[in-house]
């Protein structure tokens, strides 16, 4: 068919349904901007975290990290670089730090390395190191600071802020600002940059690092590995990722609640979707048997419905699209301030390429499965005619089967394999659709039968409207909803409460021998204090108290 | 033009029940030449209707129009036949809602890549010939029933068919208005030399036709020892 002659239909028609079209193109809308704010929230927080663990390390395969907060001797930096296979050595102090200025404080990772981390490191070391003028500025005594953090705090270049780590506090002036045209998504990181004698001074681990970043010769890794673990007895050698996979490990809980969500989102809006292309079904039913009366061939019809819910389904992306894009910026916590005690995570928003087509894909597939129900059997010979019937709601024995064999699985991968939330959660709904027409039906035919002898024509009339397909779609769509909003707070409040358990025992392991903690300025976490010196004069003041 | 030869089309109803909707029919039915195939409700006319639009097969006999067997075609050769040989006036009135008339009348010609414009300009002349020439743009929801059914009779010539099936045309209309559309059918079939078989259950309908046949039982009744009631 002609566009012209497509688009001409679809406006003609569009006139007699655009209230229900529009409750459909809000439905899609729904479903899109809420699956589209849940992948979102999950790159950004892995993303993050991700791409700030490979800016610092850049190429180095290998890390050799302290085990505690005193560090490791800088003069191991020569005997890890004699090691065979190791093609370049460079070192870096990662401290937690407090930065405060005119219009607030911002607690930070202080990150500091020396000369040939400009050469080794990844992309924001070498960078900054390039913008501002070669290796040589890792000895100057200034902070470089992202563009975000120094407009948070209300700084600009030269402007002296404070800097407190460990027992130190000092005030230093902002010598770089590193801008997003530069570094991308990486300025809303929180950190701040400083050479390594004066991170080393301010933090008091004079001659010490925290990490030791090793660039290995390709087919060395093993035996690197191995001599360094002999040769550094009290440090952990880890993969260069490590930072990484260990906020991964982290966030499963998050990571989990999002894809879950993402699924409750997209099920949610396509029931929305669906429900509200129901109101249409009549009319494209008419459409149909009328194409199909005045001769049109199969696929002509196909085509007309596919236009239909591609309009339909692209309208409603687009407006799940926005509407996804304000709700992260305005109303979702993309990270949890849980995490930010242990991780140095940003506010960055990071949207993929491929979290928007998986959010429009699936607006658009809810939108052609609506459309296109009642092309179902329709354009068979002997199917139904303009003023047939239609068959019947329910699914065959073989579906019901297949549901149950879903459902099964489904239970199964839930008790164990919870890590396998997605695909069970899928399964699950899977099963339910296909299940509860035939339970609704079971259900109706038990009514039926208890309230047979009853000298009523109300359980007749209730039996009626129970049977009819508008109220089993409605009570379908709702048990659906229903038993899956179960499911998934349940595996939420499983994931949320793992993780609650875990850091109770680790609170009550730390504590266990102490009322109060004193910690230096700054300080945001506790756990990750490192050592201050304390006067004897202080100790003995809390004593007396 | 139409040959209908020895037609059997047998429904299961569940259980071992079968209705005989067509046992063994056979009509024939020249151009220009209409027909009316009369009978209660039931008694098998919307299934031979259908079987010869190609919208069900039967489980016996053939179906020629214009020498072609049409129980034979393929999926796409029966909507090209529906499109452009047949055309076939349905009980219901329904239009497709919140349509403008011409649009309504249209239908069939938006599928022939000759564009919006000529098909509006084609079944323009047609509606005008019909009596709703100045309803063209008016919607469905605000035409009368007359003018709903002359709509749906506008549709169904717009490619010019050789024939055309009606299901009950005035079965919505009161006496008046159902006149006023036989005639108007005759006129058409007879002007355009286009064959029409009309089934129905008003011996008034009947009455228009230039031959009629009783339906009963899935079998046409002889003619000689059957009288429509008044």
């Amino acid at each position: 068919m002609r566009l012209s002659s497509l688009l001409h239909l679809y406006r003609v028609r569009l006139r007699a349904r655009a209230m229900q079209e529009l409750l459909a193109v809000a439905g899609i809308a729904v479903g899109v901007g809420l699956m589209f704010a849940a992948l979102v929230a999950n790159t950004s927080l892995l993303g993050a975290q991700r791409e700030l663990a490979e800016g610092t390390v850049g190429k180095a395969r290998l890390l050799v990290v302290a085990r505690g907060p005193e560090g490791l001797d800088k003069r191991l930096v020569p005997k890890v670089r004699r090691i065979d296979g190791v093609a370049a050595v460079s070192t870096m102090l990662i401290v937690p730090a407090t930065v405060l200025g005119p219009a607030g404080e911002r607690s930070v990772l202080l990150v500091s390395g020396d000369m040939r981390l400009a050469r080794n490191a990844g992309v924001l070391v070498r960078r900054f190191t390039r913008q501002v003028g070669g290796p040589r500025v890792l000895g100057v005594h200034a902070l470089a600071m992202t563009a975000p953090l120094a407009a948070g705090l209300g700084v600009d270049l030269g402007t002296v802020v404070r800097l407190e780590a460990s027992s130190h506090s000092v005030d230093v002036p902002v010598g770089a600002e590193l801008r997003r045209n530069d570094y991308g998504e990486l300025v809303d990181s929180p950190f701040v940059l400083a050479p390594l004698p004066f991170a080393q001074r301010v933090s008091d681990m004079h001659g010490r690092i925290s990490r030791i970043l090793l660039i290995v010769r390709p087919g060395h890794e093993a035996a690197v590995r191995r001599a360094l673990r002999t040769l550094a007895r009290g440090a952990n050698v880890e993969r260069g990722d490590s930072d990484a996979a260990a906020f991964e490990r982290a966030a499963v809980p998050m990571t989990r609640t999002t894809a879950v969500f993402s699924v409750f989102a997209a099920f949610i809006g396509f029931l929305f979707a669906f429900t509200a292309v129901l109101l249409t079904v009549p009319q494209r039913r008419r459409f149909i048997a009328d194409l199909r009366m005045a001769g049109h061939e199969p696929w002509v019809t196909l085509e007309l419905l596919l236009f239909d819910a591609l309009a339909l389904g692209v309208a409603g992306s687009l407006l799940g699209l926005l509407g996804g894009y304000l709700v992260i910026h305005h109303l979702l916590e993309i990270v949890p301030s849980i995490l930010t005690y242990a991780f140095p995570i940003g506010e960055r928003v990071s949207v993929r390429w491929q979290s928007v087509a998986t959010a429009v894909a699936a607006g658009v597939v809810a939108a052609c499965c609506a459309v296109l129900l009642p092309l179902r059997g329709a354009l068979a010979r002997g199917g139904a005619t303009a003023h047939g019937r239609h068959s019947g709601f329910g699914p065959g024995a073989g579906v019901a089967a297949l549901g149950s064999a879903a459902l099964a699985i489904a239970a199964w991968l839930i008790a164990r394999a919870p890590q396998a939330t997605t695909l069970s959660f899928s399964l699950l709904t899977a099963s339910l659709l296909v299940l509860l027409p035939s339970i609704l039906r079971l259900a109706t035919a038990a009514f039926e039968a208890l309230t047979r002898t009853l000298r009523t024509p109300v359980p007749t009339l209730a039996s009626l409207e129970l049977r009819s397909r508008a109220t089993r779609t409605r009570a379908v769509a709702l048990a659906s909803t229903a038993a899956i909003a179960v499911y998934a707070t349940v595996g939420l409040e499983g994931s949320h409460a793992d993780l609650r358990r875990g850091l109770l025992a680790a609170a009550t392991a730390a504590d266990v021998n102490g009322d109060v903690w004193v910690t230096f300025p700054g300080a945001t976490n506790a756990f990750a204090t490192v050592p201050f010196p304390v006067h004897a004069g202080t100790l003995a003041r809390l004593r007396a108290r | 033009m139409l040959e209908i030869e020895q037609l059997v089309k047998h429904f299961r109803t569940g259980g071992a029940d079968v209705v005989r909707a067509l046992d063994g029919l056979s009509l024939s039915i020249a151009p220009d030449e209409l027909v009316a195939l009369y009978g209660p409700s039931g008694t098998g006319k919307t299934t031979l209707l259908n079987i010869v639009a190609a919208l069900l097969t039967p489980d016996r006999g053939r179906v020629c129009v214009g020498g072609r067997d049409v129980t034979a075609l393929s999926a796409r050769e029966a909507a090209r036949y529906r499109r452009l040989e047949l055309g076939y006036v349905s009980q219901s009135l329904d239009l497709l809602p919140g349509v403008s008339a011409i649009d309504n009348a249209a239908l069939k010609l938006f599928d022939m890549r000759i564009g919006v414009r000529e098909a509006h300009r084609r079944v323009a002349s047609l509606m005008e010939r019909l009596g709703i020439g100045g309803r063209l743009t008016h919607r469905a929801e605000e035409l009368s029933h007359g003018e709903r059914q002359r709509v749906l009779i506008a549709r169904a010539l717009a490619t010019g068919p050789r024939l055309v099936l009606a299901d009950e045309p005035t079965g919505s209309l009161d006496t008046a208005r159902s006149r006023e559309v036989l005639t108007l059918l005759a006129r058409v079939c007879h002007e355009d030399g286009v064959a029409a078989l009309l089934a129905t259950h008003d011996p008034q309908a009947a009455g228009f036709a230039d031959r009629t046949h009783v339906l009963q039982d899935g079998r046409l009744l002889d003619p000689a020892a059957t009288a429509l009631p008044d």
